[in-house]
């Protein structure tokens, strides 16, 4: 079993190279104006810092949180109770229901993306049921969109918890005279927590981060956090301010799971 | 499973020989549809060359990627002020007039030239098309009566669906005209103006090469857009034969711009970059390609023969120098000025 | 009066339950319905139906560039899911040995891709690829499609892992199999299901994947996310890309119902 352990050092290694080093870099381009395509002497600086006052920045934060935690809500609000009616199902084709719901993941993003966006164009097929949509721009296309892409992980996470629920519980709290309601408040939706904070993380990361889904159907108007890396980056070559939104986006999502690590003693969330 | 496993090694075998190639290669760094893919393969198949090519949508995502050098582009497209910064940051190899054969036969057109005469970055590079901005509009929605100049696009009051082009400068230039001032002003008033100008319009979206299509579908009644957007449009929808319910109005003073051939010092094969260059030095494929992309031709010969009744492009404003209005080019910037213009833009958005 | 409230509760309830679903169902296909429409529309624009056709699923193999793009990102797919599937599993081998403390130290480390988000990941390695003397294109894409597979197929692997005897390698190694043998012939086949899950995590992953391979690749290399993304809005694009996608979704379909049927009979046979 000791000579197993030998097959984890290349691991550590690979790991060192593409986590460790590239994090250590990315913090060292947000505090200097190193370049890093054109490597050479540099110098510690806080210029990064100022764009963290542009208006474009700011606004762009706001927006991030907002339409994710938005997001977020709804695909619980629709979410928790498809997987709750799901995991009582009593079809023989319930794994196929469930199933049924992962599949357009399988199915491109940013084509799903585009098909939204032409749905919510006055000009569209809609327009052969005499439906007229224009929404580009709209916080409405946004969160629509948000829902669309990221409901499965939301229904996911909550169903594999819901399914592998102890029946007996369920029957021990009727038989002890609790009603449907107060099962479900104090019985069952506890132990579904894990659940719903897999499906939690796994909308609101990736909502929050979004660069294309906003572009495309904000018309390029809403802007997200992710817009503003992918612009630092790709267009305007703002590569050392880019690199402090992303170390603090890291540090968010590190403090967000040491919350959630504290909240969630068992640790089953993750490991 | 193990027929399963063999037939995915053979799959991955295949493709990957079929991805090997020995074949020279050309990368090319352009704008969104501006070469006909068929010159392309053309000029593949006489060289026996692959052109690797990427596309992006404004000047700076341009420098940006020459920059960068993970790509070694061979030839890029950047526009005049463009051309200008990266020959100021000896970005640009000069060009090596004796590899290009095609001025034998063609000349450039002498009102392309005067443009950028003078400027200290002639030897940097060969034009590609020239034209103008303008606005697209809509004929079903648009009253011509409506069309008085740059203003149309920022009143705030507006029932027109209005799309602006995402690009800094373009959208601040069109900004600075409408309240009477130069593109390439660095006056803080001026460009404060500007600002509120776009923070107070109303704008449906920002795009770049959608805004003619959207324009044409009547999902947007009016757009800032280049030339060859329109023309181009124009051009396929008469060759489809549908109806043309859209219009090019170019108010009086606007930007004028020329775009060119450059060879990065990242490129490590100047001399195929050269034989691409000349190859469009070439009046059937500048006509063919001009055909394609819809822009004013530089050379003299292509634009005599594009604008005859062969190809019939002697519409109004096809020609970028006007009698009647005057024409703006934009000059070299720094980097602080361009993203101060890009803030403006972005407040813009945000708006 | 009692049994008419009652009727009232319930159809509030079984509305609301159909309401719910529908519209869970609903909002999550309704784009892979509009692009399955968009793929059988006459009309390039797509912005209205001129009319019934199937001559996008032929453009797919005559559209150079998107057969390039597709051929790319199944190359890149298969290459990534084929490594990532063996070193993923030897490594969940070698964690599943750990103490527990290094065993919770490494899964924290392997768990950094599968949290992070995608462009924080691109990011971090552009930044870190145009460092090393990689070509950006086929080999950056590769190894950053490798790198997030990984954990994956770890994730899949380890419960399996965490099921099976201890004593189950060394009482092999007792018995005359080498190192090699003992893992190939005892520990595999005990956790070929992990195995397999984890490798069509890996592969899923990698033929969708955009934001990562937006940030890593270059040169011209283009798997079909930023074929798409490249040309949407433009006249380049091809409705073809419904098409391949279409063609996609009715594979993956199939081949869950196929499955589904095994297990059923299984589960008969049983």
């Amino acid at each position: 079993m000791n000579k197993l352990k030998n097959l984890v050092y290349p691991y550590l290694l690979w790991m060192g190279v593409l986590v460790l080093l590239p994090t250590l870099l990315v913090l060292l381009l947000s505090i200097s104006d190193l370049d890093i395509f054109n490597l050479g002497p540099f110098n510690f600086s806080d210029d990064a810092f100022s764009f963290l006052g542009r208006e474009e920045v700011k606004i762009a934060a706001i927006n991030s949180i907002k339409y994710s935690v938005l997001a977020t809500i709804f695909c619980f609000v629709i979410g928790y109770p498809v997987a709750y009616f799901l995991s009582n199902s009593n079809s023989k084709n319930k794994t196929l229901y469930v199933t049924l719901l992962i599949i357009p993941i399988w199915s491109n993003m940013l084509l799903r993306i585009i098909a939204w966006e032409r749905l919510f164009f006055p000009v569209s097929i809609l327009n052969v049921f005499g439906i007229s949509l224009d929404l580009i721009g709209t916080d409405t296309a946004i969160i629509i969109g948000m829902v669309s892409m990221y409901l499965p992980f939301m229904v996911l996470p909550i169903y594999s918890v819901l399914e592998k629920l102890d029946k007996n519980l369920i029957e021990a709290s009727k038989d002890l005279g609790a009603n449907e309601f107060k099962t479900f408040r104090k019985v069952i939706f506890p132990l579904s927590i894990g659940g719903v904070v897999s499906g939690t993380i796994m909308t609101l990361l990736p909502a929050m981060t979004a660069f294309a889904l906003p572009e495309r159907l904000g018309g390029s108007k809403i802007i997200l956090i992710g817009n503003i890396v992918e612009d630092y980056f790709i267009k305007s070559g703002n590569i050392n301010a880019g690199s402090l939104i992303s170390i603090i986006l890291m540090v968010v999502i590190v403090v967000m799971f040491i919350v959630i690590v504290k909240f969630d003693k068992e640790g089953e969330t993750l490991i | 499973m193990k027929k399963l496993l063999l037939l995915v090694s053979v799959l991955t075998i295949t493709l990957v020989l079929s991805a090997c190639g020995s074949k020279e290669k050309l990368y090319v760094l352009n704008w969104g549809e501006y070469m006909d893919p068929e010159i392309i393969e053309m000029f593949e198949d006489e060289y026996n060359v692959v052109v690797v090519y990427d596309e992006v949508g404004s000047n700076e995502e341009m420098e940006v990627k020459i920059k960068a050098g993970t790509t070694a582009y061979d030839v890029a497209f950047p526009s005049d002020y463009m051309i200008d910064k990266l020959r100021q940051q000896n970005l640009l190899n000069e060009i090596d007039y004796d590899l290009l054969g095609g001025f034998d036969d063609v000349t450039m057109k002498p009102e392309v030239e005067a443009l950028y005469a003078g400027k200290g970055y002639e030897p940097y590079f060969i034009p590609y098309f020239w034209g103008t901005i303008g606005i697209m509009y809509n004929t079903d929605s648009v009253l011509e009566e409506d069309l008085t100049g740059w203003d149309i696009l920022f009143d705030p009051e507006t029932n027109y669906k209005i799309g602006m082009y995402d690009s800094a400068r373009d959208a601040v230039a069109v900004a600075l005209l409408s309240n009477g001032h130069n593109v390439n002003s660095n006056v803080a008033s001026e460009l404060e103006e500007a600002g509120n100008t776009l923070k107070n319009a109303n704008f449906e979206l920002f795009g770049d090469d959608q805004l003619k299509t959207l324009v044409q579908a009547g999902n947007l009644d009016l757009a800032l857009v280049y030339s060859g957007d329109y023309f181009d449009t124009l051009y396929v929808a008469e060759e489809d034969e549908v109806e043309i319910n859209f219009g090019y109005f170019v108010p009086e003073i606007t930007n004028i711009w020329v775009d060119g051939f450059v060879i990065p010092t990242t490129s490590e094969n100047t001399d195929l970059a050269h034989k691409f260059i000349n190859f469009f030095l070439n009046v059937e494929v500048s006509a063919q390609n001009s055909d394609w992309v819809g822009y004013a031709p530089v050379l003299t010969e292509t634009y005599d023969l594009l604008v005859s009744d062969e190809y019939g492009y002697d519409y109004d404003n096809y020609n970028p120098i006007s009698e009647t209005g005057s024409r703006q080019m934009f000059e070299f910037i720094s980097d602080d000025r361009f993203d101060e213009l890009n803030q403006i833009l972005n407040a813009a958005k945000i708006n | 009066m009692i049994n008419n409230k009652f009727n009232y509760k319930t159809i509030l309830k079984k509305v609301s339950k159909f309401l719910l679903i529908f519209t869970a169902y609903s909002v999550v296909y309704l784009p892979i319905i509009i692009i399955f429409l968009l793929s059988i529309n006459e009309s390039k624009s797509g912005q209205n139906f001129t009319g019934l056709s199937f001559k996008w699923y032929l453009e797919i193999f005559q559209n150079e560039r998107l057969l390039k793009a597709i051929m790319n990102t199944l190359l890149v797919a298969l290459i990534s899911t084929f490594v990532a599937t063996i070193s993923g599993t030897l490594i969940a081998i070698g964690i599943n040995s750990l103490s527990k403390k290094r065993r919770i130290e490494m899964m924290i480390l392997n768990n950094v891709p599968v949290v992070s988000p995608d462009i924080v990941t691109g990011i971090s390695l552009m930044v870190v690829f145009s460092l090393l003397p990689l070509s950006f294109g086929f080999q950056t894409m590769l190894l950053a499609h490798i790198f997030f597979s990984i954990p994956f197929v770890v994730l899949s692997v380890l419960p399996k892992l965490k099921e099976l005897d201890p004593n189950l390698f060394d009482a092999a190694l007792d018995l005359g199999c080498n190192y090699f043998e003992g893992i190939y012939k005892v520990i595999l086949p005990s956790i070929k299901t992990g195995i397999i899950t984890g490798a069509l995590i890996a592969f899923t992953m990698s033929i969708d994947d955009f934001v990562i391979s937006y940030f890593t690749s270059g040169n011209g290399f283009q798997n079909v996310s930023l074929w798409i993304y490249a040309r949407v809005g433009r006249k380049s694009f091809s409705p073809a890309a419904y098409a391949y996608n279409s063609l996609i979704v009715l594979l993956t379909i199939g081949i869950l119902t196929y499955i589904n049927k095994i297990n059923n009979k299984k589960i008969k046979e049983n």
